[in-house]
């Protein structure tokens, strides 16, 4: 690898390493396979006209379309047949997102229990069909022109998702913040090379992302596989764990789907009648939830005017407390970066293993009244990255010390309890002693979601040919 | 006072292993304490954790195992229990399910507890985060916390730190729950000079031994073969199912050993030092980086074949593994390196649990699931107790010199 063209590797997916800023609007329809000769059928085509996108078509311009395509568990098994080896998987994308442990772990209980959700409850999809384009009808026709009998498949959900950014402003999610500003880099691409200190503190081995190199442990990370049997036309190398099978995983990536509803009126209602009396005005209670500025800058001691420049921060040295970005803040909880004076190295080695790449859109539903997020996070491991991330850090009620607290953002509240007290809190540490909000409702609110793989071309071909 | 953390182990009569396993999960005792609580604990003024299970050994059948992590010393423990379930049920309860096991045919909770101080087993090695703290303790220092985080309020309106300490200590004196405890004086957790010198001089004999052994015991470490089996996932999820419904879990894990006298020698020297650092270094809450663990504990069983480990830690088991295979590879290199199937050593310090998914997937597969757990205090966190110790520390310092206010940043 480090070659120029990472970034542009014909075998990846173009989703991946782009968010395809120049198409404002995603259609993502989830799919059953019904036919599976017709299905194979669609995708050969699909990849013999060249239309899913791959990092090689670079980024798009105005006016062009993209698509990409992942699979559920059940949608594997059912194109690969006899050479699908559950276990070569993910133990998460193999069980699906609601099983009752993970359901816990996730924090999907209370207001967001699978009970609750719009659809994806029962996991009943094969597989996500993405489209990029200009406008929502467009993406709509590319969905329509694709899942469809002829091909093997019907559409069982479809939601919608597009950019929001202006030029100048840059992506804000629904409630109005800048969005999309810090990502992993990824050992390998040009921003890589370019960005030294930002790759220092944000900067991971390919294999955290994607399959088939090296990942922060310096050794190949797990990865799916057929058997040889699958694979007769040989598009796959051999396994490196199981050399007699062949590698599904290379240049893929497990991707995590979550559609979550944002109650924007709710919010800053909030933390107006919060503010009330108080030192603190409205937004800024809202940006020390969020643990940055509305417009993206960085809550550090010495903020940088320079808005592009506003994530060499981490948290050892200048803001071990939290009083610039409190330590439950949806950023500090969601990547802690480095902290502890003493542990700075090895904490922030810890955190970089539990990155994600996100991918996700806002979302607006004239119909449901509703707006949101859809979330979309790639990753070698759900397990390790997005569900430590979701479970082990937003969800979490002792993070980093704290109490009776979850993520004010992401988090689940939860009713007092099994013996235990609410948990609907957030601590705003600050001289001489810290702000505390209460009572915190859930802003955001799980709506369906899923597990899938998102496979490399060549591991395409071989899911569209294996017999 | 010091606590102790021990096991009663007992062979369990053929055959009843199944409805053993039933009755106890039956108990409902996974998530809040249930309002039945034919055990008793939440009534044992000295209990912190309790845990009861069954794993089962090739040679010696299935063992039901009772763990305890209590305040002073055992027998008292086992007094105070007794003496609940005598008011419970005349201790029918506890001498029917002890009637399963082998070797007791006793009617009486004198027999029982005779039977069961002849089964205790005391740590190789053991870990305690909140040394000295009873459970009384850490409860009063909990209300403690409460009172002043209510004093505090939401801090809209911000006071002076004269006057919010003032109105702190009023606030202590009048709530029934603080007005006595808030001022008692910590008892430190230095293992005073004469343990201490004790220690030091463990950690050397033992760091001989354990250079010596784990030198000559280089090659059967070397060949000795990994075992990199992915855990059945049915296996996971039978685990899973007790998991995650609080914030605090419980871990139990029976590893096979390679238990020829080499090997088994150098663990002991291994856990003579852990012993040792435990007693010098580890005494302020953390075990290396690790602060979400409240009790830990190794024990070898089964005559040197079986090691079994069991804790009480925080947050959900994949973020506590996480720590172990990247804070604190070594230590657990330590603690488990001669285990069967043991991701690939080197003088059982390197490698191992380095291996961050192979020894992950290990330790799942060595897990075998709790029956019954009892925590005191579920809602309080290994750090919440460190803090609100340092809380109470800092505010019985403010009283003697009103200008200490720094205990505010605490809350
Ligand atoms: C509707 C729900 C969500 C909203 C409104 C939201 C909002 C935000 C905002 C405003 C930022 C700061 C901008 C940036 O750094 O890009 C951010 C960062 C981030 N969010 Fe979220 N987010 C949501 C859901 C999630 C979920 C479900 C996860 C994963 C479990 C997540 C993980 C992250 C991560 C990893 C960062 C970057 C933190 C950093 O590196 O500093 N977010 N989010």
């Amino acid at each position: 690898m480090g070659s120029e063209e990472f970034t542009r590797h014909p075998d990846i997916q173009g989703l991946l390493f782009r968010g395809y800023a120049n198409l404002y609007h995603a259609g993502y329809g989830f799919f059953r396979i019904v036919d599976r000769t017709a299905c194979k059928f669609w995708l050969t085509g699909l990849l013999d006209s060249e239309r899913i996108s791959t990092a090689k078509d670079g980024p798009p311009e105005l006016g062009t379309q993209r698509l990409n395509i992942a699979f559920a568990a059940s949608g594997l098994e059912a194109l690969l047949g006899a050479g699908w080896i559950p276990d070569s998987y993910e133990p998460p994308f193999v069980e699906g997102m609601v099983t009752a442990h993970r359901c816990r772990l996730l924090g999907d209980v209370e207001d967001n229990d699978p009970e609750h959700w719009r659809w994806g409850k029962e996991q009943d999809f094969d597989g996500l069909f993405m489209a990029f384009g200009n406008s929502g009808d467009e993406a709509e026709q590319l969905l329509a022109d694709h899942l469809c009998s002829d091909n093997g498949v019907v559409r069982v959900q479809t939601v919608y998702g597009h950019l929001n950014g202006h030029e100048k402003d840059g992506e804000r999610e629904a409630f109005g913040f800048r969005d999309g500003i810090s990502q992993p880099i990824i050992e390998g691409t040009s921003r890589y090379r370019d960005l030294p200190k930002e790759a220092a503190l944000h900067g991971v081995p390919a294999g955290e992302m994607i399959l088939g190199y090296p990942d922060g442990t310096g050794k190949l990370p797990r990865t799916p596989a057929v058997s040889a049997a699958s694979d007769p036309r040989g598009w796959l190398k051999p396994h490196w764990e199981w050399p007699e099978r062949r590698d599904l995983g290379m240049n893929g990536s497990y991707l995590v789907f979550r559609q979550l509803a944002q109650d924007t009126e709710g919010f800053w209602r909030y933390v107006n009648e919060a503010a009330a009396g108080g030192q603190e005005t409205p937004l800024e209670l809202a940006e020390k939830m969020v643990g940055r500025r509305k417009d993206g800058t960085s809550m550090e001691k010495y903020p940088k005017s320079d808005k592009e420049n506003n994530n060499l921060f981490n948290f050892a040295k200048d803001d071990a407390q939290g009083k610039f970005c409190p330590v439950g803040s949806h950023i500090r909880r969601s990547n802690p970066r480095a902290t502890g004076s003493k542990t700075e190295k090895a904490s922030l080695k810890v955190t970089l293993r539990h990155r994600i790449l996100r991918r996700g859109r806002v979302y607006e539903d004239a119909e449901l009244g509703e707006v949101g997020l859809q979330f979309i996070c790639f990753n070698a491991s759900i397990a390790r990255q997005f569900e430590f991330i979701q479970g082990s850090w937003c969800n979490n009620q002792f993070f980093d010390g704290l109490q009776r607290e979850v993520d004010p953002i992401i988090g689940t509240v939860r009713k007092p309890g099994n013996g235990l007290d609410a948990v609907d809190r957030f601590t705003i540490p600050r001289d001489p002693y810290r702000r505390r909000l209460d009572g915190i409702p859930t802003f955001v609110t799980m709506k369906g979601g899923g597990y899938f793989f998102m496979p490399g071309m060549a591991a395409l071909r071989c899911i569209a040919t294996a017999p | 006072m010091s606590q102790t953390i021990f096991t009663v182990v007992s062979p369990v009569r053929p055959g009843e292993q199944g409805k053993l396993n039933d009755l106890l999960v039956d108990l409902g005792y996974i998530g809040p304490l249930p309002e039945q609580d034919p055990f008793g604990f939440g009534k044992v003024r000295t209990l912190h954790f309790a845990s009861v299970f069954l794993y089962d050994d090739a040679e010696d059948g299935w063992s039901l195992v009772f763990e305890s992590n209590i305040d002073g010393e055992i027998e008292a423990y086992i007094d105070s229990l007794f003496a609940v379930a005598t008011d419970q049920d005349g201790g029918k309860f506890l001498i029917d399910l002890y009637a399963r096991c082998q070797g007791f045919v006793g009617k009486t909770l004198p027999d029982l507890k005779r039977y069961m101080l002849d089964r205790v087993h005391r740590p190789q090695a053991g870990y305690v985060s909140a040394v000295n703290m009873t459970r009384d303790r850490i409860l009063q220092d909990a209300a403690v916390y409460r009172v002043v985080d209510e004093v505090l309020g939401s801090g809209a309106e911000v006071m002076a730190p004269a006057e919010a300490q003032a109105k702190v200590f009023e606030a202590l004196d009048a709530d029934p729950e603080t007005k006595d405890t808030w001022k008692v004086a910590d008892e430190g957790t230095s293992p005073g000079l004469i343990r201490g010198i004790g220690a030091v001089a463990e950690a050397v004999v033992n760091a001989i031994g354990f250079a010596v052994t784990a030198l000559i015991n280089l090659i059967p470490e070397r060949v000795a073969r990994q075992d990199s089996l992915r855990p059945d996932l049915d296996l996971v999820d039978s685990q899973k199912q007790y998991e995650d419904f609080l914030p605090t879990n419980h871990m139990v894990s029976v590893v096979h050993l390679h238990s020829d006298f080499g090997r088994l020698t150098a663990k002991r020297c291994a856990y003579g030092l852990l012993r040792a650092l435990v007693t010098l270094l580890y005494h302020k809450g953390k075990l290396g980086v690790i602060e979400t663990i409240h009790f830990a504990h190794w024990v070898i069983l089964n005559r040197g074949r079986r090691l079994l480990f069991v804790s009480n830690f925080g947050g959900s088991w994949d973020s506590y593994l996480d720590d172990f295979t990247l804070k604190s590879a070594r230590g657990l290199t330590l603690a488990w390196a001669h285990g069967i199937g043991f991701p690939k050593s080197r003088f059982m310090l390197l490698g191992g649990a380095a291996k961050g998914p192979e020894f992950i997937d290990w330790a799942r597969r060595s897990m075998v699931p709790t029956q019954v757990w009892y925590k005191a205090y579920p809602g309080v966190s290994a750090r919440n107790i460190n803090r609100n110790r340092k809380l109470r520390d800092g505010l019985t310092k403010a009283k003697a010199n009103p200008s200490k206010t720094e205990w505010l940043e605490l809350v």
